[in-house]
């Protein structure tokens, strides 16, 4: 029995990271092909040549039959159709690991800049949350959960990798048609050198083969279908996001606006954790214009918070699918603000968002470090 | 073959690579060792037994076998697998040694970063870049070798469905007929091309290694 451990334990971090349907994927693959593979399917073409019989006493004959019989055989050319099939999914999951390792450098600098930032005036300070949080939006990693938010260029990833998957489980569908046809037959007659005439050469346990033949392509097909549901899935989801986004980007362009479009476009790709749902009620944060004292510049950041949280609101529904989960820890309440305060802001900031028109009441759990 | 102890001891050389020297060992992993395993060697099985010569005359079937195939190709492959995979481990004992040397000065009351010491990861710079560097270029060097001895070998990367065999007891020139060559051709072919891009992955490794070097050099001049 092959060991496929080492494909096996690189799929299992894919696995961790994929969508419903990638999951299922992933199991259909480990479950109907690798392991019957392994288990069944080597041992019924175990004696493939040795039981390779033709009827010839003529000495090579058989072997070259058998070559011409079967140029590749069955069982090795499904472990190349697997690893094949698995390839994109291993380059994808690089991708997000490096998305990953990127991210972590990111805030490790960030945290660097803002200990920096905190020794310096404080002029420069609602610039540098502003790009903090401008920063945690596009973040793909969810750090309660330990799981990659598709979005951005690691969807495009994931979704080049499901198309190439597609293609190569269809080349490998077809090739094994073209090869083999579907069904094996009993009998092949071999006319081949040194064959001195056609030979009649019976080939080992047919129907046994046939069983197997008929259930890999059964699976590859399934498998075809999984890859496009998931296709369809995300593409559709995709193109939903893209309508809603597009919707609401012309009612939130407001004057004196410190972030651009695209912010709102990435603010409504985030999908919110549900203790901010109840946090607003007033579609859009005034922004008046850009202030220059601190305490003002705090209510911007405030209004700014909940002017994207409701954003995120009415993505929620529409909002990538591939979130992992809504974490209700005070650690993702609080990247709603900016990631770090003063001391004194924090209370500060507690009065401001109960004066703020943009802002609801505030809650015991809101902002909580 | 048990290659999880190879497995094992590459892991941890993961760690202190580059992105590409990661992808390197994947591709290693599930390309070369996992096909090997997998695949390889059930095709390579029975190479022997089913190697078939037209005559009668005992003895010269084997005679036969061992002229044409001097050595396996599933051998060969192992060699290669393992004289490749070797200089990583030079890598992994220099890191080792770092490490060590780090601790024992810790102890005797120097000041160290303990943040970096217990954070794994070290970085690839001073003598560790020229010990990263050179396991890389004599896994290159292994590549290279390995696949002229392959192609010195078999006179080329095809495997013959008929070979002509004169070696004494034969008595005459007697065809012997290779098992499954096709197959055997196809991933001997396989095999190459995955060495190629292992050649092309370790390549760029350099070349990134070396012009990092270069412009942290000029960056410092500047």
């Amino acid at each position: 029995m092959g060991d496929w451990s080492f494909l096996g334990d690189f799929l299992e971090k894919v696995h961790k990271h994929s969508t419903v349907v990638g999951k299922v994927w992933l199991t259909v693959l480990f479950i109907f092909r690798m392991l019957v593979l392994g288990t069944a399917a080597e041992s019924s073409w175990g004696d493939e040549q040795s039981d390779f019989m033709c009827d010839t006493q003529q000495p090579g004959c058989e072997n070259v039959c058998y070559d011409k019989a079967f140029p590749i055989s069955h069982v090795r050319f499904w472990v190349l159709q697997i690893i094949f099939v698995s390839t994109p999914s291993l380059v994808y999951m690089g991708h997000a690991m490096h998305t990953v390792r990127m991210e972590e450098k990111r805030k490790m600098k960030e945290a660097e800049m803002e200990a920096q930032e905190m020794k310096n005036s404080g002029d420069t300070y609602y610039k540098q949350k502003c790009s903090a949080a401008e920063k945690a939006e596009l973040s793909r990693w969810d750090e309660s959960e330990g799981k990659i938010i598709l979005r951005g260029s690691l969807l495009n990833t994931y979704v080049y990798s499901i198309l190439i998957r597609t293609a190569m489980e269809v080349a490998f569908i077809v090739g094994q048609y073209v090869l083999y046809g579907i069904f094996l037959e009993t009998l092949y007659i071999c006319q081949r050198a040194p064959c001195p005439h056609p030979v009649n050469c019976y080939v080992s346990r047919p129907t046994e083969k046939n069983v197997f033949i008929v259930f890999m392509l059964a699976v590859a097909v399934l498998s075809l279908f999984l890859s496009l549901a998931e296709l369809y899935h995300l593409g559709w989801k995709k193109a939903k996001e893209r309508c809603s986004r597009s919707y609401k980007a012309s009612p939130s362009t407001a004057p004196g606006r410190l972030e651009s479009a695209p912010q709102a476009e990435r603010a409504q790709m985030y999908t919110p954790p549900p203790d901010f749902n109840q946090c607003l009620s007033s579609p859009n944060g005034k922004f008046i214009s850009p202030f220059s004292n601190k305490m003002a510049s705090q209510q911007n950041t405030a209004n700014f918070a909940t002017e994207r949280v409701h954003g995120q609101e009415d993505a929620a529904g529409e909002g990538p699918f591939i979130k992992s989960s809504y974490a209700e820890s005070p650690e993702v309440a609080s990247e709603c603000a900016a990631p770090a305060f003063p001391e004194n802001y924090f209370n500060e900031k507690r009065r401001f968002s109960k004066a703020s028109r943009a802002s609801s009441k505030a809650r015991s759990d809101d902002l909580s470090v | 073959m048990d290659w999880g102890t190879l497995q094992a001891v590459l892991g941890g050389v993961n760690k202190h690579s580059t992105s590409i020297g990661k992808i390197w060992l994947t591709v290693l992993f599930i390309f070369r060792i996992m096909i090997l395993v997998v695949a390889a060697e059930r095709v390579w099985g029975d190479e022997q037994d089913d190697f078939v010569c037209n005559t009668l005359q005992p003895g010269c079937r084997n005679v036969c076998y061992d002229h044409f195939f001097p050595i396996s190709h599933i051998r060969l492959w192992a060699l290669q697998l393992i004289f490749v995979s070797t200089p990583a481990l030079l890598v992994a004992m220099h890191v080792a040694y770092t490490r060590h040397e780090k601790k024992r000065r810790f102890r005797n009351g120097e000041k160290i970063d303990i943040e970096e010491l217990k954070n794994e990861k070290i970085h690839i710079r001073g003598p560790l870049w020229w010990t990263y560097t050179s396991s890389i270029f004599f896994r290159i060097v292994f590549e290279a070798v390995f696949m002229y001895v392959f192609y010195y070998m078999y006179d080329g990367y095809q495997m013959p469905r008929l070979v002509k065999c004169e070696a004494w007891p034969c008595p005459n020139t007697v065809d012997c007929f290779v098992s499954r060559p096709t197959e055997k051709t196809t991933f001997t072919i396989f095999m190459l091309a995955v060495s190629g891009i292992c050649m092309m992955l370790n390549l760029a490794e350099l070349c990134y290694l070396v012009i990092k070097i270069c412009m942290k050099e000029s960056r410092k001049t500047t």
